[in-house]
């Protein structure tokens, strides 16, 4: 047996008895033994090379806490609180008005599609207790923040479907808090024809959280996918985007920022498809990355047969500051149809020394130079992220740049 | 007010690199405005960094004083409390960073280290849009982030536009000339004629005479080869409009 089989069959033991607690369920055992057979993520698996969920897990430990991120309280939008992956408060859930969140016995199944997520969202199918639900009435537009919070010795597994109505617009903010061993987050969305979907993910969990998280959305003709995110990392942290253009001239937007220290890892994977025509994509991200962290992007676009006229650019930046920090990054495109503009740009370095220079002879001292040029260089998409998340996000990064100050 | 004695300096790291300032003495009083011309490579803008406390050139021997204080062991920060400003040759683009908030913050930063109280935002305001004015930035432009998309005239513009709200004690212009049309140059002359109040100095690198039709100068200096080798009046900038620096490379 190779020691990558061992490693795999170590991943499914560990959460075999979260997927047996459960009660019987078809769809749930099928999820689980295709996890089995094909889904656990280690180093040799496409796609998870640099980063290492086995060796995290290894390292996890069941101390729970109650931490919370101030930063959080300014945000301005409903909130639901998800506790440890079930509704805390049913009653601010109800009250949302056109929004509807409540929950279900259902469980969560990418189908036809499956292939472009990892095997961890049939983990998150096997062992969610119950789904969260979330959905748009037609013709509505709405707000609606999904405060996850993690207090918990046991690993957490959080299932959520959303439907977005025709013509509707959803406002989705999610936030991640506090630590559990483990935290799987798996959603997918639907929307209808003309519809939006904005999200934004703010994670400011423990440093000694391991978190692996899904965002699947399938967007009709004339839709509309944002999403922007800030991750501070974690032991381990990865956020993977799904989106699926299945219909003509849809636009997407993926903006994430990753700040990242101490031996912190965070990961920004995505997938954008491209079925039909004059589909826009526009994808930025932004890493930062001191002491010995590490900071992942991997983004592909995938352009159909059928996708002519396709315009799909993407952007890469990290920001090094010490000699130990990593930043890897992997663009892929992958072009079928003839008649498409996609672009991709990588860079990495260090800041700018004739910056620092000319900030310091303005009067600031070297910490206030840096935090400047950082705060610059990642404030372009806090600039553009929604009103109503953007102070929280503007406060992450603050609070980390003070942290790396004091 | 500024003191330089037999200043050496070479770039920092690398090995026994030459001297690029080999033994520059200059003695630039409260007052007065020193102009220094010389041909290219000469080590001008050395000089300017040095004195700002740029990191990337060494000090191997020599003092620079500011008011009988010791220049060389401070952080540039800490020189431009003192009052030391530096007008960039080439000034930076900075995406990201918002011109007012990073003027405001780098007056209420000096200040702070000069032990003096920070300006409201209100007074602030008030300062910078009469100071814009005077320097020919438009409301637009302060409201982009620093200096993206300028032109070069207009970065001289932001140069001279913090020259005049930071109202620093100790001028240096790095061929802050350059490029500018004769309005720019004009304007350029009003921010420092503005400034020359008998209490601060001013060194003025330049190639160019005619920045010397707004600004008269006290003395005029022409460093070569790391040197200088020759100061004189108002008179020797003209004279070297007419006959070059050829004279002055053999010599050095």
């Amino acid at each position: 047996m190779s020691v990558y089989q061992k490693i795999a069959d170590d991943l499914v033991e560990r959460f075999r008895p979260a997927a047996e607690s459960l009660p019987a369920n078809d769809e749930k055992r099928a999820a689980f033994a295709r996890f089995s057979k094909v889904g656990p993520p280690h180093r040799r698996v496409e796609g998870w090379r640099w980063s290492d969920l086995p060796a995290a897990l290894r390292a996890a430990n069941g101390a729970a806490s109650s931490g919370r991120s101030a930063a959080f309280d300014q945000i301005g939008a409903p909130s639901v609180n998800i506790v440890n992956g079930r509704i805390a408060d049913a009653q601010a859930a109800a009250a949302l008005g056109v929004v509807e969140v409540d929950e279900w016995d259902d469980t969560l199944d990418p189908c036809d599609w499956r292939d472009r997520f990892s095997g961890l969202v049939d983990l998150n199918t096997a062992a969610a207790v119950r789904q969260i639900r979330v959905e748009m009435i037609d013709g509505a537009a709405g707000a609606v923040w999904l405060r996850h919070i993690f207090d918990s010795r046991e690993d957490v597994f959080v299932s959520i479907a959303m439907r977005v109505g025709n013509c509707a617009t959803l406002n989705v903010i999610e936030t991640f808090e506090g630590r559990a061993p483990f935290v799987s987050h798996a959603a997918i969305a639907r929307t209808g024809k003309n519809a939006s979907i904005a999200r934004t993910m703010l994670q400011s969990t423990e440093q000694s959280v391991v978190l692996h998280s899904s965002f699947g959305a399938i967007i009709g003709v004339g839709g509309a996918f944002e999403q922007s995110s800030v991750s501070l990392g974690g032991r381990f942290a990865r956020h993977e985007t799904v989106p699926w253009l299945v219909d003509e001239d849809a636009r997407v937007r993926i903006d994430s920022v990753a700040l990242v220290d101490r031996d912190r890892h965070a990961d920004f994977t995505s997938h954008v498809a491209h079925d039909e025509a004059r589909a826009i994509t526009r994808q930025r991200h932004k890493g930062v990355v001191d002491g010995n962290g590490r900071a992942v992007f991997q983004g592909k676009f995938l352009v159909g047969r059928s996708a002519q006229k396709t315009d799909a650019e993407m952007q890469a930046n990290a920001l090094l500051l010490s000699d130990r920090a990593q930043a890897n990054h992997k663009p892929e495109l992958e072009i079928y149809a003839d008649d498409v503009q996609c672009a991709h740009g990588s860079t990495s370095g260090a800041l700018d020394d004739d910056a620092l220079f000319y900030l310091r002879q303005r009067g600031l001292d070297e910490g206030a130079a840096r935090a400047l040029l950082i705060e610059a260089f990642v404030g372009e998409l806090i600039g553009d992220m929604d009103a109503a998340a953007r102070p929280a996000a503007a406060e992450l990064v603050g609070e980390w740049l003070r942290e790396r100050t004091a | 007010m500024l003191k330089i004695q037999n200043l050496h300096a070479s770039v920092s790291g690398e090995d026994g690199g030459a001297d690029i300032l080999k033994g520059v003495t200059l003695d630039a009083p409260a007052g007065e405005v020193h102009v220094i011309m010389g041909p290219n490579g000469s080590g001008k803008s050395t000089l300017s960094h040095v004195i700002a406390g740029r990191e990337d050139y060494t000090v191997t021997s020599g003092t620079v004083t500011f008011d009988g204080e010791d220049l060389l062991g401070l952080a540039p920060e800490e020189r431009a409390a003192k009052g030391i400003f530096l007008s960039f040759q080439n000034p930076m683009e900075i995406p990201g960073v918002a011109t007012m908030n990073f003027i405001r913050t780098a007056l209420n930063a000096q200040k702070k280290a000069r032990g003096e109280g920070e300006i409201s935002a209100a007074d602030f305001l008030k300062a910078i849009r009469g100071k814009a004015k005077l320097v020919g930035l438009s409301d637009e432009k302060l409201k982009r982030p620093f200096n993206v998309g300028f032109s070069g005239g207009e970065k001289k513009r932001m140069e001279m536009l913090q020259m005049a709200t930071f109202e620093p004690r100790f001028c240096i212009m790095d061929e802050t000339d350059s490029g500018l049309d004769i309005d720019a140059l004009k304007m350029v002359g009003e921010v420092v004629n503005a400034l020359r109040d008998g209490s601060r100095g001013f060194l003025v690198i330049t190639h160019y005479q005619r920045l010397l039709e707004h600004i008269r100068p006290d003395r005029v200096h022409v460093l070569a080869g790391g040197r200088i080798v020759k100061s004189g009046g108002p008179e020797l900038a003209a004279e070297l409009e007419a006959s070059g620096y050829d004279q002055f490379i053999e010599a050095a």
